[in-house]
């Protein structure tokens, strides 16, 4: 087990990530509620609780959509990675935000009756076999559940209790929880208000989240194209010549079982590891060597090149692969090592 | 730190503090997209929402009237001066999502004085009884009253387009009190003792706020639950009690519309 979950360490990227984040909820929530009113055509005005109640369900859906922009936005221009660190915070914010929409609805739809209100929530509309009029609270209630989940393991320590694999899985229900939230605004708020410009901005963020992910995905396919790796002999895969890596770098190759291995170069030497970070999946062939180690992208965990451990006191470690130089190409073997396995680095010799 | 880190290159570290030059030009874009997102979006969105109607509390009364419990409660009286038809009122509770259904039993056919605050949509209005807190205000008083209102007036079978709403948030308790958002709050309020009522889509006899009834005169039964806040047309019976127009329905007519 890592010993990775430390005391989060303030820097000043991070404290400028939440201030940010903070203004623009605290912006949005103070404009909603204090300036929009004025711009609105009321002949009397919408109440003060029921105004709440859609400024914070409204800011939950937007800070959901920016959210998972960052995903794609990355994979698709590595100068928008910085924007992943810190993203917890966001999602934590966001589940908060979501929390005080539902407290806000339960206390004023749900309250002032005989029936207690959660029994409320759940048995005042019951009409689930119909599209209109389906009790569009339980995509809500669905959605915040996942929220509430992901807010509570976002902490490194659920990390490493849970495992990588398990707590990225567990994680990536954030996209079902997007899509319930869309049918909640869909089949609730947009039913009742009808107007163009709730639809539009709803669409528009939906939108453009789907053709994010849509884009990147087929980035990533074209670039796993171009790098799949040559079968040649049995298990040796021809992984380019030895002018394609450069010095600092690294380069993922797909390997003909569809695995991804990243090949760094490292003071003239060249190491394979597994391109997949112990922390959070990364993708280590875009990393970089920063102290002799092999540092993700995602949150800057460090793996030594030479044989895929974490620098101590850390103790996570990845899959690690033999190489070897026949004349101008590289070939490396695609039976991945025992994570941590120590592969002596092999020294180029650039053709002449 | 290594050589590489220190040319300044493309590549962030969390822990290290400062953006890369390369990636500071994304970043700006992003936060810039971001806060106007979130401003635009704040001021679009409150915008936007819809008229709520010009419904809500109208003051306190004390009315005097012959109290009714079915199909909810209801108080009517005789026709005075520019009223030829008698002001007719539906009744509801001061005290959240409930009703009078009790005392209107109770006291059935007789003459009462009931004090609550009114709530006034248009010219529509209802009573809420008695205050947040403490019993209902209806008090059974000496005075023949029943002769004198006017009769009943069948109007024959309809079909009508319209929403099934509770009047206690149609009239105001809820600005907006109806649509699909208000599906569930609606149904709660009905479930508690509000008046079930019709919002026809338009004038009927003159009004568009008829008071709901079974086809046997009686409250409604469960099944208009699936059909509250939906834009539907459903067939009944339709008469006139006072000012007020009560349709009798036959649920399993309706159509979503
Ligand atoms: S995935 Fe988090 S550091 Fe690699």
């Amino acid at each position: 087990m890592s010993v990775q979950y430390k005391p989060v360490l303030w820097d000043r990227s991070k404290m400028v990530y939440d201030a940010v984040l903070i203004a623009a909820v605290g912006a949005y929530l103070l404009l909603y509620l204090k300036l929009a009113p004025s711009l609105a055509d009321w002949s009397r005005d919408v109440d003060y609780n029921i105004q709440r109640m859609r400024a914070f369900g409204t800011c939950a859906f937007l800070m959901l959509s920016f959210i998972l922009t960052i995903g794609p936005l990355a994979r698709l221009n590595p100068a928008f990675l910085p924007l992943l660190y810190n993203r917890r915070h966001f999602g934590v914010l966001t589940c908060v935000v979501a929390a005080a929409h539902a407290v806000f609805v339960l206390d004023w739809y749900f309250a002032f009756s005989d029936t207690e209100r959660y029994t409320a929530l759940l048995a005042a509309n019951t009409s689930y076999g119909q599209v209109l009029g389906v009790p569009f609270e339980a995509f809500g209630i669905a959605a915040l559940g996942i929220l509430i989940i992901l807010a509570v393991t976002s902490h490194d320590f659920w990390m490493s209790f849970l495992t990588p694999p398990v707590w990225k899985a567990i994680h990536m229900s954030v996209y079902a929880a997007y899509a319930l939230v869309v049918a909640h605004v869909a089949f609730g708020y947009l039913q009742s208000e009808r107007s163009p410009v709730i639809a539009a901005i709803v669409i528009g963020a939906a939108g453009i989240v789907t053709l994010l992910h849509v884009a990147a995905a087929r980035g990533e396919a074209r670039i796993d194209l171009s790098n799949a790796a040559e079968a040649a002999e049995e298990e040796w895969v021809d992984v380019g010549p030895v002018c394609s890596f450069m010095e600092g770098r690294g380069r993922v190759v797909v390997l003909p079982d569809g695995e991804r291995a990243a090949v760094f170069r490292h003071d003239g030497k060249l190491s394979a590891l597994s391109n997949v970070c112990a922390h959070q999946n990364g993708p280590l062939g875009e990393g970089r060597i920063i102290d002799g180690c092999v540092t993700c992208p995602w949150h800057g965990h460090q793996f030594r090149p030479e044989d895929g451990c974490a620098p101590a006191p850390f103790t996570d470690k990845v899959p690690t692969y033999r190489l070897k130089q026949v004349g101008d190409r590289v070939y490396l073997n695609a039976e991945a090592l025992a994570p941590g396995t120590y592969v002596e680095p092999i020294q180029l010799e650039e053709a002449s | 730190m290594s050589e590489v880190h220190r040319e300044k290159d493309d590549f962030f570290v969390g822990y290290m503090g400062r953006l890369p030059e390369a990636t500071r030009g994304a970043i700006t874009a992003f936060v810039v997209c971001f806060l106007a997102a979130f401003v635009g979006g704040a001021l679009a969105l409150g915008a936007a929402q819809g008229d709520p109607g010009e419904a809500g509390p109208a003051g306190a009364v004390t009315l005097r009237g012959v109290i009714y419990a079915q199909p909810y409660p209801h108080l009517r009286m005789p026709p005075e001066a520019g009223r030829p038809l008698g002001r007719t009122i539906a009744l509801n509770s001061a005290r959240g999502k409930r009703g009078v259904q009790a005392e209107a039993t109770e006291l059935f056919g007789q003459t009462v004085e009931v004090t609550g605050g009114r709530l006034l949509r248009g010219e529509v209005e209802t009573l809420q009884v008695g205050w947040r807190r403490g019993a209902h205000r209806i008090v059974a008083v000496e005075e023949e009253m029943a002769s004198r209102l006017t009769p009943v007036e069948p109007l024959g079978r309809w079909r009508i387009a319209g929403e099934i709403c509770d009047s206690k948030c149609y009239l105001g308790v809820m600005r907006p009190g109806r649509g699909l958002a208000h599906k569930a709050c609606a149904n709660l309020c009905v479930i508690g003792g509000a008046p079930a009522v019709f919002v026809a889509a338009g004038p009927i006899e003159g009004d568009e706020f008829l008071l709901l009834a079974d086809a046997g005169g009686g409250p409604l039964p469960p099944a208009y639950r699936d059909l509250t806040a939906l834009l539907i047309s459903v067939e009944g019976e339709l008469e006139r009690r006072g000012e007020l127009l009560v349709f009798k329905v036959d649920l399993s007519t309706a159509e979503t519309l």
